[in-house]
């Protein structure tokens, strides 16, 4: 959380990460580079650069993929997901190099400006085994170029995180392109089931996460809460509660966090105003509800950001019934102030 | 996130699942079955062989040999080939691209069954879709 755009918003554990994704970047390549070189002595050098780069993207895409769901299964994960984005843009060089090498190779000795060849060089779209797979390349390619380009807060904060969340939901597209890209490409001139199979178990374990993550958060979301006679819903108990913690709580479409510090319980809707990060999976930091994703802070008794930062999300009235916890499903308008009740 | 994106997420996912493993499914059953001997045979001298033809040209040498199993042409790379993926396909007498052969790869030498009035091949960029050179015996 920062009140000023920097280029890179860096600290101590970013750049633990960042240091962590070089290496294993640096390290695969080399890797790669050794064995290719024993092996397959006479592989040219852009043909070893095509394959590393485009291996380690794909690797590093499914990488970036299963955090997401990580996450939602098991907090213990959220470390990552605090830096998916560098991640990201890290996986777009590693694209690009493969892309920029493949059409130098392949598309820059003939007379036609080379992104034309790559479109109209083979236009065999009836055939599996011939099927023009480049442009599928490029087309992935172009997707986590916008992503990359728009990663930073700027372009968060001046698209609108709606649009934002739209277009780097595209992430899913271009990676079915990248799958069939391989599929129709590389793999039909492969030999070895190994190749295939270690994409296909890829796929089958990211498509599982996705899966199982999203039908944990609809359970969530159709759960029905019980209501007492003035149409309160039914939380929980206060013990059910860790002290700066909270408890994520279903209202209609909504969800709301119930934290409880210092001996005292508030309520606030659960959606973070950056990237829409869960808040009530987060936990209260120096008096301020700690968003999991990025760390925006806001207060719990207003939902306010501590100044100067201007975000605010929606507050929630609570009551407290021996010790069961009930909430009015009414949200207040966003900022509101709510007193604390005391437990 | 919003409930809404949340259903966005799963329905997306449903979607790549529904979608995404019956085209990798169809994409290997098509993969093409070129004959098992275009592997890397392990030499070049077999007893019994007799040569039928032989050319070299552009870095490549060519052999059509008569073995007992039958007749086999024998691609030699000389020099590592400059396309990442190359076919070798039959030449007809008027010169047009025939059969298709099997493909071939890094330096060293490669056997295909073949016809033994085979004239000559036409070597094939397939991903450039063009061809490379035509060589006859």
């Amino acid at each position: 959380m920062g009140l000023n755009y920097q280029t890179v918003l860096w600290n101590k554990h970013k750049k633990v990460y960042d240091k962590l994704i070089v290496a294993f970047m640096l390290i695969y390549i080399i890797l790669f580079a050794g064995l290719t070189f024993a092996f397959n002595g006479e592989t040219t050098i852009e043909t070893l650069i095509i394959r590393a780069f485009g291996t380690l993207a794909v690797i590093m895409l499914h990488i970036i993929l299963a955090i997401g769901p990580l996450s939602r299964l098991n907090t213990r994960f959220l470390p990552l997901l605090y830096n998916r984005r560098h991640l990201g843009v890290s996986m777009f060089l590693a694209a690009a190099v493969h892309g920029v090498f493949s059409i130098i190779q392949f598309h820059t000795l003939g007379n036609v400006n080379p992104i034309y060849s790559v479109f109209t060089s083979n236009l065999d779209y009836n055939s599996l085994a011939n099927f023009p797979f480049q442009v599928l390349g490029f087309l992935a390619l172009i997707i986590l170029f916008f992503m990359a380009a728009t990663s930073h807060d700027f372009w968060l904060k001046n698209l609108s995180p709606k649009t934002w969340k739209r277009l780097h939901m595209m992430v899913y597209l271009a990676y079915a392109l990248i799958i069939l890209h391989v599929f129709l490409g590389a793999f039909q001139q492969e030999t070895s089931p190994f190749t295939i199979g270690f994409l296909s178990i890829g796929f089958v374990v990211i498509a599982v996460l996705h899966l199982a993550a999203g039908f944990k958060e609809r359970r969530t979301d159709i759960a029905k809460a019980e209501k007492d006679e003035v149409n309160w819903l039914y939380v929980c108990t206060v013990d059910e509660i860790e002290e700066n913690r909270a408890k994520i709580f279903t209202v209609g479409k909504e969800r709301v966090a119930v934290f409880k510090y210092e001996g005292k319980l508030s309520a606030i809707h659960n959606v973070c105003k950056h990237q829409g990060g869960p808040l009530g999976e987060g936990k209260i930091v120096d008096g301020c509800i700690t968003c999991p994703w990025h760390g925006y802070q806001y207060l719990p008794g207003n939902g306010q950001s501590p100044p100067p930062f201007t975000e605010k999300v929606a507050t929630y009235e609570l009551k407290l019934a021996a010790d069961k916890i009930y909430l009015n499903p009414e949200a207040f308008p966003e900022g509101t102030e709510v007193q604390p009740v005391n437990c | 996130m919003t409930s809404d994106l949340r259903k966005r997420h799963l329905i997306m996912w449903i979607g790549i699942i529904a979608i995404i493993p019956a085209l990798m499914v169809i994409a290997v059953i098509n993969i093409p079955n070129y004959p098992k001997d275009n592997q890397l045979s392990k030499g070049l001298t077999v007893n019994g062989e007799t040569v039928l033809k032989t050319v070299e040209a552009e870095s490549l040498r060519l052999r059509l040999l008569e073995l007992r199993s039958g007749t086999f042409l024998e691609v030699q790379v000389l020099q590592p080939l400059k396309s990442s993926s190359t076919a070798v396909y039959a030449l007809n007498n008027d010169l047009s691209q025939g059969v298709f052969i099997g493909q071939i790869g890094s330096k060293g030498p490669y056997r295909f069954p073949a016809a033994g009035n085979l004239s000559g091949i036409s070597v094939f960029d397939t991903i450039k879709e063009e061809e490379i050179t035509k060589i006859q015996f």
